[in-house]
């Protein structure tokens, strides 16, 4: 929120108070300094000229050559192509060195043989504009005869550009200081100036009350106020309201309009003017909005109203939505001579909810959407009327509408001063606390350790014992904050991981050691995705309200957004891509969705067996033995080329060749086999402890044995029939060939097979081996149909 | 016999000193020490001698025999080790040359080198780790946090719902509700992992990022114990020299509350262009428990305080890492991401 410094100066004396203090006094106590604007910037170098003498250009026919009077500065001669132009007039002249909000650099120059010293300004070149200057929206020059200006004096000063707006970011629980007087509070109270209550007096004449108001829904508007104001003269307002409006970001548009824009700004209450001729019946309802009700608002949009909205109404018609904007027919004009004005308390969860709803944000419900007291209604009221009386606007003929007095009640917090020097690890006496309180608005008394503070009225969020500490601790600072005057607690806490961080960070170590990069993506995916994949949108997590539609769903897997990245990087070129992920993925059910701990790994690859042997390394890490099946796999595995994976007898992913189609939809033109395991399933395995076994003395015999077998006949087929046939001493058995072709007959593969005996207690001898092998191949013929090639 | 001994002799050693490769040793052993060699008929010859003599003689061959057979092997070793030498010479590579193998590749992404950073200087701290889901009840996520529903403080987080009830986290902090309710005080548990908030995809924002929270419960804590952790955690992971500073702030779930800054660990504090000349770097928030929280934690407000902390790992990674754009973190570009190759976790 943009606040001017003069302004503020209005409530407190900064005379002695370095710049540099206040923006850090600021920045400390929580409202935090954006930006500093320096409205004078650009207007160094531009002063107020009145022009002497105009004569045509002897060598242009569009160019005039001016003699200008820049008082103390001297007469120069200016060339100026404008034509709206008179002697005598009182123009802005930038003289040479002037760097121009506009961008423009002014230098002394020739211009077609006539020398010109500088340049005659248009209002947009010295971005002033028609809404702080009255006549600033002309094609020509700006002429300055209206203010009575003096020659040679800078035009900052003369059109009052000698300010600093402050731009703050105020808390969202300070609603109340987020406005001029509510920053002067605060920076009174931090370097301990005394604080100037904005004036409020204003008197009243021929007293009617013509209009009643009545409400009916005391929960949403805690507080109505009011007052009626007759023989009303709208129109322009000031320069100086105006130039303060435009400096704090509003625009202006008639004065009973910037009245209220003006208090919202300094008071931080939103007010709203009715146009008394057009309230019907001589009453205003505060009512809940009826089904399909509608109204036209100040922005000329016709707004559907719904229950639970609340308006203010007459007895027929709804003229505003309560707290966020007013109707078009019941607003402020030229023609109006008589307004009700309303200040009122709105309640800030119906105010979101309503413009939530409508999709309407104005600084009136932004306002009403935070927390702010009912006493803000009053002091809002009450400084508009002393606007409206101080500069002749009306007749204020009404006592003031209050249909909620006793929302006055102040809130008293009792604490201990101990327990805040404990909180603020600090040792402050009672009485400085006091004065700290006092300070901001508190009335403070202290008995011993007891510390009672009367809430001022506009600070609802102080509540309990430690919202006051805060208050003392922030107006002390934390600069001086000594760490060593800790609590001395003899607790011991021992810290620790999840067992899942562990496990995670091993396979991601293994991963990346076995040089796999790691990525990282969103949890969302768009309903194309989905789509592509076979997924149905609907059987995915959806959000409410995404940030578009391509992030609209919770993943359901890892590896959609892996292939958006391994489609990125083949795009740069990068290649032999070999990426993973450890992330959560979501599963709807008819509560809250499954969260589980997924891997996924892929890799830009042809062979299938390597990224299998990389998975199975990977579930190393929790002792397991996965089976692999070829069945019920995704549709976006290649149909021959895949697999589920099975850890005691539970399925925990699935691996395989990446499906031509699919892959082609990402825009991945080569190979790539993928695999993706929930993790959360195989956790629990990682506690299994290694029990070791005796290992035998002797060295093992190793042997390969060629069989011919039925070509459909799997490895791990072929791989158990020796197993059970040779018995425990036959120890990793793998097939390192498998060979189909001329050699072998129609329907058969001859497999090699490559194992190891364990010798036990004694040397086996020739026969002994011999005897083991007969086995084996007798135990595979009967198994498997195994042939002994 | 005699001559014939030293002939042999002569012969060997000349044969010996002319000898050019390991191959020829086999046709020197065969011509002196085979079964017809010249050795072996010496000895068969030695029946043809004298009786006397026979046993001097015997001796002298079978110690010809014997000096022979060391002088044969010992040349022998010595050719097969020049020959070694020189075949291994042959062999040489250029070492400058690197070849292309899988296992090249490969890296931690840097948010999670970062957040392991974080994590191990907390554990190392006392706290311990509790695992949380990224969908949430919106209860947990506001109401029990001191944000009532509707309450403007829910604008400091704008937040993705999946229903009336369900919403994707806004911040680490449910945590603390659950860890409050399992453990009881005093307590200290950190807890991190994916955190949402509607926000444009640009180079310093992203709808969702990483944050690790910290929560301390026991008796009689205060800001100091606060600072206190703060300064060793930040002087861990920014410098010893690291100072930090608090600015007051608002959290609906602590009271006070603060802003942590640091000061910038390239500068001193003196200010330059990496923490746009202020000196100081905005790190994270923190504050004492608001009493509210510790209630609904379950936790007795007047007997124990606590305080908390947070921090954007997202940020502390762009920091640590000088990478200029958030959206780098997420386009996973694996030239970018193998300039982390080094790290483990």
């Amino acid at each position: 929120m943009r606040i001017p410094l003069s302004w503020v100066k209005d409530f407190v004396n900064l005379d002695k108070i370095k710049f540099q203090d206040l923006i850090d006094a600021l920045n400390k106590i929580g409202f935090v300094v954006d930006e500093i604007i320096d409205m004078s910037k650009g207007l160094q170098q531009v002063f107020v000229c009145q022009i002497l003498d105009i004569k045509k250009h002897p060598n242009a026919d569009k160019l005039d050559v001016c003699q200008c009077d820049i008082g103390g500065l001297g007469k120069k001669q200016i060339v100026t192509g404008a034509k709206n132009i008179k002697v005598g007039d009182f123009v802005p002249v930038a003289l040479d060195g002037a760097s121009l909000p506009c961008g423009k650099i002014i230098t002394e120059s020739q211009m077609r043989g006539e020398v010109s010293q500088g340049m005659f300004c248009g209002a947009d070149e010295i971005g002033i504009t028609e809404d702080e200057f009255e006549g600033a929206d002309n094609d020509g020059l700006l002429i300055l005869n209206r203010i009575n200006p003096k020659a040679g004096t800078k035009i900052a000063d003369t059109l009052n550009r000698n300010d600093i707006v402050l731009d703050i970011s105020f808390l969202p629980n300070r609603a109340d200081a987020a406005c001029v007087a509510g920053v002067a509070r605060e920076i009174a109270a931090y370097f301990g100036l005394s604080f100037v209550e904005p004036d409020t007096k204003f008197s009243t004449k021929n007293i009617k009350n013509p209009i009643a108001v009545k409400v009916e829904d005391n929960i949403n508007c805690e507080r109505y106020m009011g007052a009626y104001i007759e023989s009303v003269k709208n129109g322009q307002s000031p320069d100086w309201m105006k130039r303060r409006l435009v400096m704090a970001g509003h625009k202006p548009y008639s004065i009973l309009v910037d009245i209220t824009n003006y208090v919202l700004t300094e008071i931080g209450q939103p007010m709203h003017a009715f146009d008394v001729s057009k309230i019907g019946g001589g009453q205003l309802i505060v009512r809940g909005a009826k089904k399909d009700e509608k109204i036209i608002t100040l922005d000329n949009k016709a707004q559907t109203l719904e229950k639970g909205m609340l308006v203010i109404a007459d007895a027929s018609k709804p003229l505003a939505i309560a707290g966020i904007m007013g109707g078009i027919d019941s607003g402020t004009y030229k023609d109006t001579t008589s307004v009700f004005l309303e200040s009122a308390s709105f309640a800030y969860a119906n105010v979101r909810k309503t413009a939530k709803k409508l999709g309407v944000s104005t600084s009136s419900s932004q306002r009403f959407g935070k927390t702010l007291s009912t006493c803000s209604a009053e002091r809002g009221l009450k400084r508009a009327l002393f606007l409206i009386d101080k500069l002749g606007l009306g007749q204020i003929s009404s006592t003031i509408v209050d249909t909620n007095k006793a929302s006055l009640s102040k809130r008293t917090v009792v604490a201990s001063v101990a327990n805040i020097n404990q909180r603020l690890s600090l040792n402050v006496s009672g009485q400085q606390m006091g004065k700290i309180l006092s300070s901001l608005g508190f009335e403070a008394t202290i008995k011993g350790d007891v510390l009672s503070a009367v809430v001022p009225t506009w600070r609802v969020d102080v509540i309990v014992e430690a919202d006051l500490s805060e208050e003392i601790g922030r107006t002390l600072g934390y600069d001086n904050l000594n760490e060593n005057k800790t609590s001395e607690s003899s607790s011991v806490f021992q810290g620790s991981y999840e067992n899942s961080q562990i496990i995670s960070n091993q396979i991601k170590n293994t991963l990346s050691t076995m040089g796999a990069n790691e990525v990282l993506s969103l949890q969302f995916i768009s309903p194309d995705s989905a789509v592509k994949f076979g997924l149905k949108t609907d059987n995915c997590v959806q959000i409410l309200n995404p940030l578009g539609k391509e992030y609209s769903l919770l993943r359901p897997n890892l590896l959609v957004n892996i292939l958006h990245i391994i489609s990125y990087n083949l795009r740069q070129k990068n290649n032999n891509l070999f990426l993973f992920e450890v992330a959560r993925v979501f599963e709807k059910t008819k509560t809250k969705p499954n969260e589980s701990q997924n891997l996924c790994i892929v890799m830009q690859t042809e062979d299938f067996y390597k990224v299998k042997s990389i998975l199975n390394k990977v579930l190393s890490v929790f002792s397991v033995a996965p089976v692999f099946e070829a069945s019920f796999l995704p549709s976006y595995l290649h149909p021959g080329i895949s697999a589920n994976v099975f850890v005691d007898n539970k399925r925990i992913g699935h691996i395989g060749q990446l499906h031509p189609t699919v892959a082609k939809d990402f825009g991945i033109d080569t190979k790539c086999v993928v695999a993706e395991i929930s993790l959360d399933s195989l956790f629990a395995f990682s506690e299994k402890r290694v029990v070791a076994k005796q290992v035998s003395k002797l060295p093992r015999v190793e042997r390969d044995l060629a069989f011919t077998v039925d070509k459909r006949m799997s490895a791990v087929e072929i791989i158990n029939a020796v197993k059970d046939s040779g018995g425990e001493n036959i120890k990793n058995i793998c097939i390192f060939d498998v060979y189909e072709g001329a050699q072998v007959e129609e329907g058969k593969k001859s497999v090699a097979v490559r194992f190891y005996i364990e010798q036990g207690g004694n040397t086996l001898n020739d026969k002994e081996l011999g005897s083991i092998l007969e086995t084996i191949i007798n135990g595979c013929k009967n198994r498997i149909g195994a042939k002994l090639r | 016999m005699q001559d014939r001994i030293k002939d042999i002799k002569l012969r060997l050693n000349k044969l010996l000193f002319e000898v050019k490769n390991s191959e020829q040793f086999g046709q020197i052993r065969a011509q002196f020490f085979g079964k017809t060699g010249e050795i072996s008929n010496l000895l068969k010859a030695l029946g043809t001698v004298d009786k006397d003599d026979r046993a001097a003689l015997g001796a002298k061959i079978n110690e010809l025999k014997t000096d022979a057979e060391q002088a044969v092997d010992s040349m022998e070793r010595e050719i097969a080790k020049k020959e070694l030498e020189e075949k291994l010479k042959k062999e040489k590579i250029d070492t400058t040359l690197d070849k292309k193998y899988e296992f090249e590749g490969g890296s931690i992404h840097p948010i999670f080198i970062e957040l392991d950073k974080v994590q191990k200087i907390l554990v190392g701290l006392g706290y311990r780790q509790v695992d949380d889901c990224e969908v949430e009840y919106d209860d947990l996520c506001f109401t029990q946090l001191n944000i009532p529903k509707d309450h403007p403080a829910r604008d400091m987080q704008d937040t993705f719902f999946l229903n009336d009830e369900l919403v994707l986290r806004t911040h680490t902090s449910p945590s603390q509700i659950k860890a409050m309710r399992k453990y009881g005080a005093p307590l200290k548990i950190f807890s991190s992992g994916r955190v949402f908030r509607i926000d444009d995809f640009d180079a310093t924002h992203a709808p969702a990022f990483f944050q690790i929270e910290g929560l301390c419960v026991d008796k009689k804590l205060g800001m100091a114990d606060l600072k206190k952790t703060l300064l060793a955690f930040l002087q861990k992971l920014l410098g010893e020299k690291t100072r930090i500073r608090f600015r007051s702030s608002f959290f609906p779930f602590t009271e006070p509350s603060v802003e942590v800054d640091a000061s910038c660990n390239l500068c001193d504090g003196v200010g330059c262009p990496s923490c746009r000349g202020e000196g100081w770097i905005e790190m994270g928030g923190a504050g004492m428990v608001h009493p509210n929280v510790l209630k609904n934690g379950g936790i007795n407000e007047k007997e124990y305080s606590g305080f908390a902390f947070g921090f954007g790992i997202d940020r502390l990674a762009k920091l640590a890492y000088k990478v200029a754009d958030m959206r780098d973190f997420y386009t996973n570009d694996v030239r970018f991401l193998n300039q982390f190759g080094g790290k483990k976790i």
